[in-house]
């Protein structure tokens, strides 16, 4: 199967975990909210009386925001510990829901089923923990520090330069380089967890380590991957943010509207996020070593699936049913 | 060498004898420098003789004659310069191992006595004996009230890797505070000398300076592929033998002379065509609005010549149109700019250092490759450097003492420029060198709300008016040096009126350019021409670190309750009002027929919440729409005001008009007795997805 075709049936399944998605945006929004409530309060507190308000809805107000800037500076170290405490809160959250999810696109349906999500939250949580460990010693040692032995490079290399133009030009490659190195470690992690998951294997390092040599091995059709879902998701920001523009938010039902158009993008943002994942379950399971490669093997392709009715073995080439399957054409 | 000095000598004389028949010297020509300088590239230094005729302006006999050393503060980390700053200014670090100083290898009268055994160094603003940023050499006769004297100093400037206004990069040379250069003799009762002194203070890393007006003469040897700025106007340049150019610049009537040479530079040169860039309509606005003719107000055309480094080349509109904006709108606002040059420089990239300072007829711009749209820090530095030929150039005040005459002004001149120019400006934040107003139009906003908001953190630490070295740190130096001079400024503006305030700051110009002023000349300039005391305004707003802060704390309206208890009525009869009585009213009046006949009371309580006692507007809006404006003086902590009407109150507002730009919380100005939560709602919901994007982002990491 082509990188194109494996991305358009991942979308196709993230489109059937529909409940998976709200369970994932609830989460986030519920988190977010508890950051919002003081911020309610205290923006409650300052302008529910005041003129300024009437004129902060129209538009935003450099003023306010200074003056409140100035005004909660003192509080800025807490609102951070307490935004830090919630995104680490969403990081365990998150190290459950992975497994739960993985589970799900893997599994003999690849449908959503409580029994099958909640038990994969439990299952892989604490394999997904000491991987998110080796993890950040990957992202330490081949984002951070690269990007800091890069930046010294640069700085050393360009310090005689008189022109700004070349030292930017050579600024921007760095950012492209390491850009380019996280979304392979990014990859690589992914990768690792669907291994931990398809695999049933219970070692992180092992899993980072031969996940690795898949995504190097299949370097063209991971990369491609993960660059379709980046790209659905650049087409979500894309929609969005010039439409957020235009929008007008001055009146209560267009402050109603931009607020479930907001809650909308976060729900592509999941779709996306689980798009990630389903597609590299179904790469995963296609070119992983102890199976043949599906364009090899097209005996084990069902040509049907209807809905509610089981397939009778998980595959490496799950395929869509017609009429749902989506148009194919690059291939990579 | 001593055949060009008889050359020079011969074209000084030729010049003192044109100045002679020209009209009468704009200011009192104090200093005469002739001044000739060399440049070597290699050792990065500068090596020059000069010849100073001073004259003094007392009554007092000056026995002694003390100078700035300015580029030994870059000599040691010993130095009060580097001391004060650790090493840093505006964001740069200074170098190690490229150090700077100027050594006085010679000084003699012109009768040939030596001075240079009685030469020694002073501090007279710290303990500092390490600080060789003063000298003093000991006259064997002192000069005579008027009289003049004669020197003649040879000396070696050393240039620093730019960091503080001066120094090089590359080729690129910007050659700042260079000279051995004579300090300001105060007679008693100058500004606030108290008997007859010298004012020479040292170079402190805050602080900038003060000099003497004069005439300048220089003659620039550098290697003759080199493209030269400097102060003045070029007479002429003649190659040499060995492969350098000379080039002599004249000007009078000014304080500084600054010069700058790099191969790489693009010269540009046009016209400022008076004629056509300000219309008679404009001119006759202005003269109306200053209270001067028509003639008063027109202005001369001047040559701008610009160089810039071929990476910025495509941005010389952008400086010209600035420039252009800067001598049209100063030059009709406070009093045309006199000279018949003024010049850009573009400093090279990495000598940021260099950037945005100003020096008589000449000063630093500063941009990137990829500047963000108009009006951005380009403009902003150009019509800034170029505001200061008014205020520091022409009118004179001391930057060590009184940083806000010069710097606050001219943020205050700087803001309305940019604003009647080009408008709103664009919040740009870049990234990585790309300026993102490029992509998406971002916030805007006009320089009056910028001057307030930089204002709000440091007003409680020092007062406007400090010895620049002697404010709390270097932030609050800048806070209360440029924005909070800016906004005391507008809100003096706002205060007197703005025809008042034009002819206020068009007076201050003409009275005291070329000439040293006090705060309190200003002072009294205002209270002339607004014709009245201001001085509770300087008291509270700029001799004090008070703030200023009014707020509408309580604002209701109810209908009266009734009464409860025994009355008389005029029969004598005795009768009680029950619980029931008041409910049956209150059910009455909230009928709808007779709503309209029932009234509130209402009232409004405005509490002033800062130090500063300024009388400020009180506005009281109705749901009727009638309106109450009152003033409230300040005076004690709050007022109450109470309104008995068949209406309620929609909102209470102070200052409704805005006209007091340095109060620090503008949401407590107004009080609505409807709650709103649009706003909040709107604002809350957007943090919310901000967050929510965060933990999105985040999840893509787990
Ligand atoms: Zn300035």
């Amino acid at each position: 199967m082509t990188a194109w075709e494996i991305f358009c049936q991942g979308r196709y399944l993230a489109n059937r975990t529909k409940k998976l998605w709200f369970l994932l945006w609830l989460m986030n929004a519920l988190l977010a909210a508890v950051a919002a409530l003081p911020v309610f309060g205290v923006l409650n507190a300052e302008l529910k009386n005041s003129l300024m308000a009437a004129s902060l809805a129209d538009r935003f107000s450099l003023d306010f925001a200074g003056e409140f800037a100035f005004k909660y500076w003192d509080s800025l170290p807490s609102a951070l510990i307490l935004i830090a405490a919630l995104g680490m809160v969403y990081v365990v959250l998150t190290l459950l829901t992975t497994g739960g999810t993985l589970a799900v696109f893997s599994c003999t349906e690849r449908r959503f089923t409580a029994p099958v999500f909640f038990k994969g939250c439990g299952t892989y949580f604490w394999r997904f923990f000491r991987l998110l460990i080796v993890a950040a010693i990957f992202y330490g040692i081949f984002v951070v520090a690269l990007n800091g032995v890069l930046s010294s490079l640069v700085n050393k290399l360009t310090r005689p330069w008189t022109q700004q133009r070349l030292v930017l030009l050579v600024s921007w490659t760095r950012l492209l380089v390491v850009a380019f190195v996280f979304i392979v470690v990014n990859m690589v992690f992914d990768y690792a967890k669907v291994r931990l998951v398809i695999d049933e294997g219970r070692s992180a390092v092992m899993a980072a380590l031969r996940s690795i040599k898949f995504v190097f091995r299949n370097f063209k059709k991971t990369l491609a991957v993960f660059v379709f879902c980046m790209l659905l998701g650049l087409l979500f920001i894309v929609i969005y943010n010039p439409l957020e523009h235009v929008l007008p938010q001055h009146t209560r039902r267009w402050i109603i509207v931009v607020f479930v158009l907001q809650q909308l993008f976060i729900l592509a943002r999941t779709y996306v996020r689980l798009t990630f994942f389903s597609s590299e379950v179904l790469l995963y399971e296609s070119l992983r070593p102890s199976h043949a490669p599906a364009q090899e093997a097209p005996a084990a392709v069902p040509t049907t699936f209807e809905a509610g009715s089981s397939p009778s073995s998980p595959s490496a080439s799950w395929t869509p049913p017609p009429g749902e399957a989506p148009a194919i054409d690059p291939t990579i | 060498m001593k055949k060009t000095l008889l050359m020079i000598l011969s074209v000084w004389v030729g010049l003192l004898s044109a100045i002679s028949l020209a009209p009468a010297a704009l200011s009192q020509q104090v200093v005469q420098y002739q001044i000739a300088a060399r440049l070597d590239p290699q050792a990065k230094a500068v090596v020059g003789s000069e010849t100073l005729t001073w004259l003094n302006p007392s009554s007092d006999e000056v026995r002694e004659l003390q100078f700035h050393l300015y580029l030994n503060a870059f000599k040691n980390e010993k130095s009060t310069f580097m001391r004060e700053s650790g090493g840093q200014l505006r964001g740069d670090q200074a170098e190690e191992g490229k150090w700077g100083y100027i050594d006085v290898q010679s000084i003699k009268l012109d009768s040939g006595y030596d001075l240079k055994p009685s030469m020694k160094f002073l501090h007279p603003d710290d303990d500092n004996a390490d600080d060789q940023t003063v000298m003093v050499a000991t006259l064997p006769e002192p000069v005579r009230p008027n009289g003049t004297i004669t020197l003649k100093i040879d000396f070696y400037s050393k240039l620093p890797r730019v960091f503080a206004r001066t120094g090089y990069f590359g080729n690129f040379y910007m050659v700042g505070q260079w000279f051995p250069k004579i300090g300001v003799y105060e007679s008693s009762g100058m500004r606030y000398a108290t008997r007859g002194q010298w004012n020479c203070h040292q170079f402190h890393a805050t602080s900038e300076f003060y000099a003497d007006y004069g005439a300048y003469h220089v003659d620039l040897t550098v290697p003759s592929n080199y493209v030269v700025g400097a102060t003045g106007v070029e007479q002429g340049n003649h190659p040499n033998k060995d492969g350098t150019t000379t080039h002599t610049f004249v000007q009078e009537d000014v304080h500084d002379f600054a010069w700058t040479a790099d191969p790489t530079y693009i010269r540009m040169e046009r016209l400022f065509d008076a004629s056509r860039l300000t219309t008679a309509a404009e001119i006759s606005d202005v003269a109306r609005l200053v209270g001067r003719s028509p003639e008063d107000v027109s202005l001369q055309n001047v040559r701008m010549i610009l160089l810039i480094h071929p990476e910025h080349a495509a941005q010389a509109d952008r400086h010209f149109r600035a420039l252009e904006y800067g001598l049209k709108y100063f030059g009709l606002w406070y009093g045309r700019y006199p000279y018949p040059t003024i010049t850009v420089v573009d400093p090279a990239y990495k000598a940021g250092g260099a950037a945005g300072m100003e020096y008589p007829t000449l000063f630093t711009a500063g941009t990137g490759w990829l500047p963000s749209s108009p009006p951005s820090g380009l403009e902003e530095v150009v019509i800034h450097e170029f505001g200061h030929q008014y205020w520091y150039g022409m009118v004179g005040s001391n930057e060590f003492e009184e940083s806000w005459l010069d710097e606050g002004f001219n943020t205050y001149s700087t803001s309305q420029v940019i604003d009647t120019a080009y408008g709103p400006s664009s919040l740009s934040i870049p990234f990585m060198g790309i300026p993102f107003s490029w992509f998406i139009s971002s916030i805007k906003y006009f320089e009056d709300t910028v001057n307030r908001l930089e204002t709000l953190g440091s007003t409680r630490r020092d007062y406007i008016v400090r010895n620049a070295w002697e404010y709390y740190d270097q932030t609050s130096y800048g806070v209360n040096s440029y924005p909070r001079t800016a906004a005391t400024l507008r809100t003096l503006q706002h205060l007197v009126g703005d025809q008042t305030f034009a002819r206020i700051m068009r007076t201050y110009f003409e009275r005291w350019r070329f000439k040293h002023p006090t705060s309190n000349d200003f002072r009294a300039i205002v209270n002339e021409v607004a014709g009245r005391d201001m001085k509770w305004f300087f008291d509270q707003l700029v001799y004090s670190s008070n703030i200023l802060d009014y707020a509408v704390d309580k604002v209701s309206s109810e209908r009266p309750k009734l009464s409860l208890g025994l009355f008389d009525d005029p029969s004598g009869k005795r009768k009680e009002v029950t619980e029931d009585d008041r409910k049956k009213q209150e059910k009455e009046a909230a009928d709808s027929k007779k709503r309209n006949d029932s009234l509130f009371e209402s009232e409004v309580i405005v509490r002033r919440l800062g130090g500063v006692v300024v009388p400020v507007d009180v506005r009281v809006v109705f749901e009727n729409g009638e309106q109450f404006d009152t003033t409230f003086d300040g005076q004690y902590r709050w007022t109450r005001y109470k309104f008995l009407k068949p209406t309620k109150i929609r909102y209470a507002e102070v200052d409704p008009e805005h006209r007091l730009l340095v109060d620090v919380n503008l949401a407590n100005n107004s009080r609505t007795l409807e709650t709103h939560h649009r706003a909040v709602v709107k604002w809350t919901s957007k943090f919310m997805f901000w967050i929510q994007n965060l933990l999105m982002s985040l999840m893509a990491l787990v």
